[in-house]
C-alpha cells in the first residue's frame, strides 16, 4: 500500500488516504490489486507503444470508406460511471459532494468553525442554480483550562501503550482493516462500498482540516514534556480528532450500508452497529494512549463524523420530488465538562441509527444534534444516488 | 561516592525495617514527613483492641485510627474471632510516625509485641477506615443480605489484583453476575468520601445493565463505574490492561462460560490495593491482607445452604501471592494470619490455596552452615537503576531463651570498606554513611520474639537510583556479605533471603531483584538447560532448596508447585522446600508444596489459558500463580462431591496421579518439589 506522507504529512496516514485516494482512485487499496491485471488494457496505463505501432503496421490495411452506426452518448447519465475507471469517477464524486460545502469562522473566544451544506434548487436547463446554505456542523474549541484539566487522561492512558503499541502503529494507516473484521469487505466482493469508503474519507479529510486550521487547537505535547508522544505528533490542531471524525464516519456509513441492504443478520437489532461503534472508539482513544489527542478531541471528531456520515447518506440517496432529511451538530467546547472521558454512547444510538439530540454539563449545553426535513425541489446526485445503490447491493444476499 | 561505616547504638526498635523506613521517610520527606498516615499490623501481648484504643488515646489523640470495621470486628459475636483475650492478636492501625515510632519500642507501654509497617495510606484511607458502618455494606437490609443457596454449593474467594469481575466467564447471563461480593480495596468512592467499594451481587447486576448495549457490555464504562479504572486520574490498577493477574487467576478458581454457568459456585473477590501488590517484598501487605480476608469471611458466612439459618456454604480461598523473606518456619506473620483466620470452623469448612513461588532459580535464598568452614562469603549483586530498597535477612537458628552469639556478620559494599562486626547481639549495629553523612545502609541485629523466636540480622540497603534528588542513593554492584561461625552447632544453619524487589507487568514502581552471584552456583547443565536442583554434593551456599514462599510455610493452606503439563517436568521456576523447623515442635508444617499442578501447557506454550480483563477474551499467564487456583477449583469440586478436600486429599489425589507422567527428572528430591506427586488437571478453557 502506498502512503503518500508519514505522519507528518498531516493525514497521519489514515486521513492522508483518503485525501490521496480521490485522486490515485484506487490505487491505494492493497485490496484493488485485483484490477491491476487489467490496467494495461482498461486503463490509461499504456503497454508498449512500440507493440502496437508495429502490429497496426502489420495488420490494418487500407482506409475504408465505411461509416460504422454509433449510437450517440447519453450526457449527464449516471450509467456512464460504470464504465469510467475508479480514479475517474473519485473526481467526480469528490466534486458532488464538496461543492456543496462551505464554511465560515468566527475568532472570538475560543473560536467557531462552521460547515455548510449547501443546498441548490436547478434552474432552468443550464442556468446557475439558486442556493441556500444550510447549517451542517459547528464546532467551538474548549478553553486553555480545560485542556490543562484532561492532561491527566494523557498521563493516566499512557500507561496503556504496551497494550495497544501494535493497533496504534497500524491505524496511523487506512483504517478498513479494521473495519473489515467486522463487516466482510474485500476488493473482490466488495468494491464499490471500498470505493464509497474512499470518498468518505476524503469527505472527512476536507472537512476536518479545514475544521482544525480554524480552530487551531494545540497538542497534549505542547502541555508538558512527559507527555512524551510513542509517535510523532502531527502538526495540524489536536481538536477534532480526525481519527475520531474518520473513524465514526466510517463506521456510521457501513452501518448505514448494512442496514439499507435488507439483509436479516443487519437488521435484527443495533449489535453490528454497536460493534462498529466499539472499534470507532477503540481507534479514537488509541490516538490519547499514544499521546497526541485529548479525550475532548474524540468528543468533537466523533460529533463531526457521526454528523458527516449522516450528510453523506442524505446527499446519496436525496431524490427530487420527495422530502429529504437535512442534519446539522453542534459541539460547544466550553460548555463540556474536562473531568470527563470520550464516551460515545453520549453521542450515538446504533439500533436506532440517530444522534442523541443533546448533551449538557454543568456548564450548560455541550453537543446537539437535529434532522429536519428537506424541500422536495433539490437537485439531486445521481452520480452519487449509482455508488451509494451499487455499495449497498453488496451487502445483499445472493438470490438466484 | 566515598563511604564509611560506623557504628550505631540501636534504636531499641523492636523491627528494624520499620525503624529504617521511618527514619528514610523523615530524611526524604523533611518536615511533611511527621504528618504522614501510615498503615502498620500490630501483635498485642495478650491485650485487647479497646485497651490499646485506650492506652494510644491518652497520648496521641488524632495521631492514630484503629479501623473502626476492626472494632467492629473484634465486638462481633458472629465473627470467628471474639476473644477478646487472644493472646495473638492482630490488629490493623493508621498511625503517624511518632505513634509508630512509640508502638515500635521495645518494652513499650502498649503490650505491643511486634510491628508490620504498611504502606503509606491517604487521608482518605484513613477517613474511610473510621466510618461506621460501611455506607455500601449497608445498602440491603441485613435480612437481604443472606443468600439460601443449595446443598453443595462451595463459595470460592480470590484475593488478587486487576479483578475484572464482568467478565463473562464470572456471570451466569449477560446482565447476571455468579459473584456476590467484590471488594475493590482502593478505588475512590463516587462521593469522594473516602477509599474501598463494595458491590453485592444486585449491585453488580444493575452496573452491567447499565452498561451492556445491543447485548455488549462496554467493558471500559463498566470498570470506570465501579471505581476499577480511572483514566482521569493517576489511580492505577491493572484491570486497564488486557492481561491482568487477578483475572486471569480468579477464572481457573471459578470461571465457567455463561451459558453453562455453574449455579453451586459463588465467588467473593477482593482487589488488593494496588501500591500493596506492587510492592512484592510483601511488606506493604499485611493490613491489606487482614482486611481482605475478613470482608471474605463476613460475606461467606450471608451464603447459607437451604435456610437463612441453614449451614455456611464450604469457602474456598485463593491467594496466589508470595514472597521471599521471613522466618520461614510458618511463624511468620502472613502465615500465621493464614493459619489463624483461615482455619476450618465447626461452622464452616475452609480451604486456603496457596502457590509455591516461582523463586526456585532466583538465586534469593542462601543457606549458611559452618560444618566445613569457619566463614562464609555471599556475593549479593545489587542492581543499578533500582528505584527500591533492598533488605537481605540472616535469620538465626531457633532460640527460646538467651540466644547465643550464632554469628558475626560483615558487611563489604562496592569500592568501599568492609564493615566492623555486626553480633547476633541485640544493639549490634553499623550504618554506612556517604560523603555528606546519610544513611544509605544499615546493617543491624534485632529479635524476632516467640513463636518465631529466632534472631535476625538485616542488610538495608536504600535505592541505587532515584528521580528525586533527596533519596540519598546505594553503590550498585557486588556486595559481599561474610558470616563467620560464632556459638553455633555444625547442624545450624543460618538461612539467608533477599527480600523479593520485582517490577510485575504493567507496575510502573522500577524495582529491581538483587541475587547472589557467587561462582559456586551452577545455573545451567553441560546442554545449557536450567538445573531445576540443587547439584549432588554442591557446598554452595546458594540453593534452590527451601525457596518455598515464605507465606505457603502455615499448615492450613494447601500449597500448590507448577508443572509443565505435556512433558510432566517440575517448572524450573516452581519453589521448593523444605521450610526451616520451629524447634519444639515433633514436625514441621510441611516439606515443601502438597502437590504441583498445571502451569504451563507445554515449553512452547507457556501458561494456561484464562480470562483476560475484557469480557470474551482469554489471554496466557504461567507460573505457581496459575497451578494454585486450578487446585482450588478442583478442591470445590471436592467438597462439592463431599470429599474432605483438605491438604491430604490432595496429596493423595497427586500421588495416585503422578505415576501417569514420565518419572520426575532428577528423581530427587521429590516431596520437597511436589509434595505427594504430580496432579494432572484439565485446562478449563
Amino acid at each position: 500500500m502506498s502512503n503518500n506522507g508519514g505522519p507528518q504529512s498531516g493525514f497521519s496516514g489514515f486521513s492522508g488516504f483518503s485525501g490521496f485516494s480521490g485522486f490515485s482512485g484506487f490505487s491505494g487499496f492493497s485490496g484493488f490489486s485485483g484490477f491491476s491485471g487489467f490496467s494495461g488494457f482498461g486503463g490509461e496505463s499504456p503497454v508498449s507503444a512500440e507493440a502496437l505501432i508495429t502490429n497496426r503496421d502489420g495488420i490494418v490495411g487500407v482506409p475504408l470508406p465505411t461509416h460504422f452506426p454509433v449510437a450517440a452518448p447519453h450526457p449527464e447519465t449516471a450509467a456512464n460511471l460504470a464504465k469510467l475507471s475508479p480514479e475517474v469517477r473519485a473526481s467526480i464524486f469528490a466534486f458532488e459532494l464538496e461543492s456543496h460545502l462551505g464554511f465560515s469562522a468566527d475568532a472570538s473566544g475560543t473560536g467557531t468553525a462552521n460547515i455548510w451544506q449547501l443546498e441548490t434548487k436547478a434552474g432552468s436547463a443550464g442556468a446557475p442554480p439558486t442556493t441556500d446554505y444550510q447549517p451542517l456542523a459547528t464546532l467551538s474549541a474548549p478553553t486553555m483550562a480545560q485542556f490543562q484539566e484532561q492532561m491527566s487522561y494523557l498521563f493516566s492512558y499512557a500507561d496503556l501503550r504496551p497494550d495497544r503499541g501494535a493497533e496504534i502503529l497500524s491505524q496511523m494507516g487506512w483504517p478498513a482493516p479494521f473495519m473489515q473484521t467486522i463487516t466482510f469487505m474485500d476488493a473482490a466482493r466488495t468494491p464499490k462500498t471500498l470505493e464509497l469508503l474512499g470518498v468518505a474519507l476524503r469527505l472527512s479529510n476536507f472537512s476536518v482540516m479545514r475544521v482544525k486550521y480554524s480552530l487551531a487547537v494545540k497538542r497534549p505535547v505542547v502541555f508538558s514534556p512527559q507527555v512524551q508522544p510513542m509517535i510523532p505528533t502531527p502538526t495540524h490542531g489536536s481538536l477534532p480528532s480526525g481519527h475520531a471524525t474518520e473513524a465514526f464516519f466510517l463506521a456510521r456509513l457501513l452501518w448505514k450500508l448494512l442496514r439499507a441492504s435488507g439483509t436479516s443478520q443487519y437488521n435484527q437489532d443495533g449489535t453490528w452497529g454497536d460493534m462498529l461503534m466499539r472499534q470507532a472508539a477503540r481507534i479514537a482513544i488509541n490516538r490519547t494512549v499514544a499521546g497526541v489527542h485529548f479525550p475532548v478531541d474524540s468528543v468533537s471528531g466523533a460529533v463531526l463524523g457521526l454528523t458527516l456520515a449522516d450528510y453523506f447518506e442524505e446527499r446519496c440517496t436525496y431524490k427530487t420530488g420527495t422530502n429529504g432529511t437535512r442534519s446539522c451538530a453542534t459541539f460547544t467546547g466550553e460548555n463540556f465538562a474536562a473531568a470527563d472521558d470520550f464516551n460515545w454512547h453520549q453521542l450515538y444510538d446504533p439500533a436506532t441509527d440517530e444522534q442523541v439530540g443533546s448533551q449538557s454539563s454543568q456548564h450548560g449545553t455541550w453537543m446537539t444534534s437535529a434532522t429536519a426535513s428537506s424541500s422536495k425541489t433539490l437537485t439531486e446526485s445521481a452520480a452519487l444516488q449509482w455508488l451509494w445503490d451499487e455499495a449497498v447491493k453488496e451487502w445483499q444476499d445472493v438470490n438466484p | 561516592m566515598q563511604l564509611l561505616w560506623k557504628s550505631e547504638d540501636q534504636s531499641g526498635a523492636i523491627d528494624p525495617v520499620t525503624d529504617y523506613r521511618l527514619r528514610q521517610s523523615a530524611s526524604q520527606t523533611g518536615a511533611q514527613a511527621s504528618d504522614l498516615w501510615w498503615s502498620a499490623l500490630l501483635q498485642l501481648d495478650g491485650g485487647t483492641v479497646a485497651a490499646l484504643d485506650a492506652a494510644l488515646g491518652a497520648a496521641f489523640a488524632g495521631r492514630y485510627v484503629i479501623p473502626a470495621e476492626h472494632l467492629e470486628d473484634a465486638a462481633d459475636p458472629d465473627l470467628s474471632d471474639p476473644d477478646l483475650s487472644d493472646p495473638d492478636l492482630i490488629v490493623t492501625i493508621y498511625a503517624k510516625p511518632d505513634v509508630m515510632t512509640a508502638l515500635n519500642l521495645s518494652g513499650n507501654d502498649y503490650g505491643v509485641k511486634t510491628v508490620d509497617l504498611g504502606a503509606q495510606v491517604s487521608d482518605a484511607t484513613v477517613t474511610a477506615g473510621s466510618a461506621l458502618p460501611d455506607p455500601e455494606d449497608e445498602i440491603a437490609p441485613a435480612s437481604l443480605k443472606v443468600k439460601v443457596v443449595d446443598p453443595g454449593t462451595v463459595t470460592v474467594a480470590v484475593i488478587d489484583d486487576g479483578i475484572a469481575f464482568g467478565h463473562n466467564l464470572f456471570r451466569d447471563g449477560l446482565t447476571s453476575s455468579r459473584v456476590e461480593g467484590m471488594f475493590i480495596m482502593d478505588a475512590p468512592k463516587p462521593n469522594g468520601s473516602g477509599v474501598g467499594r463494595k458491590f453485592n451481587r444486585r449491585q453488580i447486576n444493575a452496573l452491567l445493565l447499565k452498561h451492556t448495549h445491543n447485548g455488549l457490555l462496554d467493558d471500559e464504562a463498566f470498570y470506570t463505574d465501579a471505581g476499577s479504572i480511572d483514566f482521569s486520574s493517576p489511580y492505577f490498577s491493572t484491570t486497564m490492561f488486557r492481561r491482568a493477574h487477578g483475572t486471569h487467576v480468579m477464572s481457573l478458581a471459578a470461571g465457567y462460560p455463561m451459558e453453562q454457568a455453574h449455579a453451586k459456585r459463588p465467588i467473593i473477590a477482593v482487589q488488593l490495593p494496588s501500591k500493596v501488590t506492587e510492592d512484592t517484598s510483601g511488606t506493604n501487605l499485611a493490613p491489606s491482607l487482614q482486611k481482605a480476608i475478613r470482608y471474605i469471611l463476613r460475606r461467606s458466612k450471608q451464603i447459607r445452604i437451604g435456610a437463612p439459618d441453614g449451614p455456611i456454604a464450604p469457602l474456598v480461598v485463593n491467594f496466589s501471592y508470595g514472597n521471599f523473606a521471613g522466618p520461614h518456619d510458618g511463624t511468620s506473620l502472613i502465615a500465621r494470619m493464614l493459619d489463624r483466620e483461615l482455619a476450618s470452623t465447626p461452622e464452616q469448612e475452609i480451604r486456603v490455596l496457596l502457590p509455591a513461588g516461582n523463586s526456585n532459580m532466583a538465586q534469593a535464598h542462601a543457606a549458611v552452615s559452618f560444618e566445613n568452614a569457619d566463614a562464609v562469603s555471599l556475593d549479593l549483586n545489587v542492581m543499578p537503576d533500582d528505584l527500591s530498597s533492598n533488605y537481605v535477612q540472616m535469620w538465626m537458628p531457633y532460640a527460646p531463651a538467651t540466644p547465643p552469639d550464632f554469628v558475626q556478620v560483615r558487611v563489604t559494599p562496592p569500592h568501599a570498606p568492609q564493615s566492623m562486626v555486626v553480633q547476633a547481639i541485640a544493639g549490634s549495629k553499623q550504618v554506612l554513611h556517604d560523603a555528606q553523612g546519610n544513611v544509605v545502609a544499615e546493617l543491624g541485629y534485632s529479635f524476632e520474639p516467640m513463636p518465631t523466636a529466632r534472631g535476625v540480622i538485616t542488610l538495608a540497603v536504600n535505592p541505587t537510583a532515584s528521580h528525586d534528588p533527596a533519596v540519598h542513593l546505594a553503590p550498585s554492584g557486588r556486595w559481599t556479605i561474610e558470616l563467620t561461625k560464632g556459638v553455633i552447632d555444625p547442624d545450624d544453619i543460618v538461612e539467608v533471603r533477599i527480600k523479593r524487589d520485582e517490577r510485575l507487568p504493567g507496575y510502573p514502581n522500577g524495582a529491581r531483584q538483587s541475587y547472589f552471584d557467587n561462582a559456586c552456583y551452577v545455573k545451567v547443565n553441560e546442554i545449557g538447560m536450567p538445573m531445576p536442583v540443587d547439584p549432588a554434593g554442591s557446598d554452595c551456599p546458594i540453593k534452590r532448596a527451601g525457596t518455598l514462599s515464605g507465606f505457603a510455610c502455615g499448615k492450613v493452606p494447601i500449597v500448590v508447585g507448577g508443572l509443565t503439563q505435556s512433558n510432566g517436568q517440575l517448572a524450573v521456576y516452581s519453589s521448593a522446600g523444605p521450610i526451616s523447623k520451629v524447634r519444639g515442635k515433633p514436625n514441621a508444617n510441611r516439606e515443601g508444596p502438597d502437590a504441583s499442578a498445571r502451569s504451563d501447557d507445554s515449553l512452547v506454550q507457556i501458561g494456561v489459558m484464562g480470562a483476560g480483563t475484557r469480557s470474551g477474551s482469554m489471554v496466557r499467564m504461567n507460573g505457581t500463580s496459575v497451578a494454585a487456583p486450578l487446585v482450588a477449583r478442583m478442591v470445590a469440586d471436592g467438597l462439592e462431591a463431599g470429599e474432605t478436600a483438605d491438604r491430604a486429599w490432595v496429596e493423595a489425589a497427586a500421588q495416585a496421579s503422578d505415576s501417569s507422567y514420565p518419572p520426575l527428572d532428577p528423581p530427587n528430591p521429590f516431596a520437597t518439589r511436589t509434595g505427594g506427586g504430580r496432579l494432572r488437571l484439565p485446562n478449563p478453557f
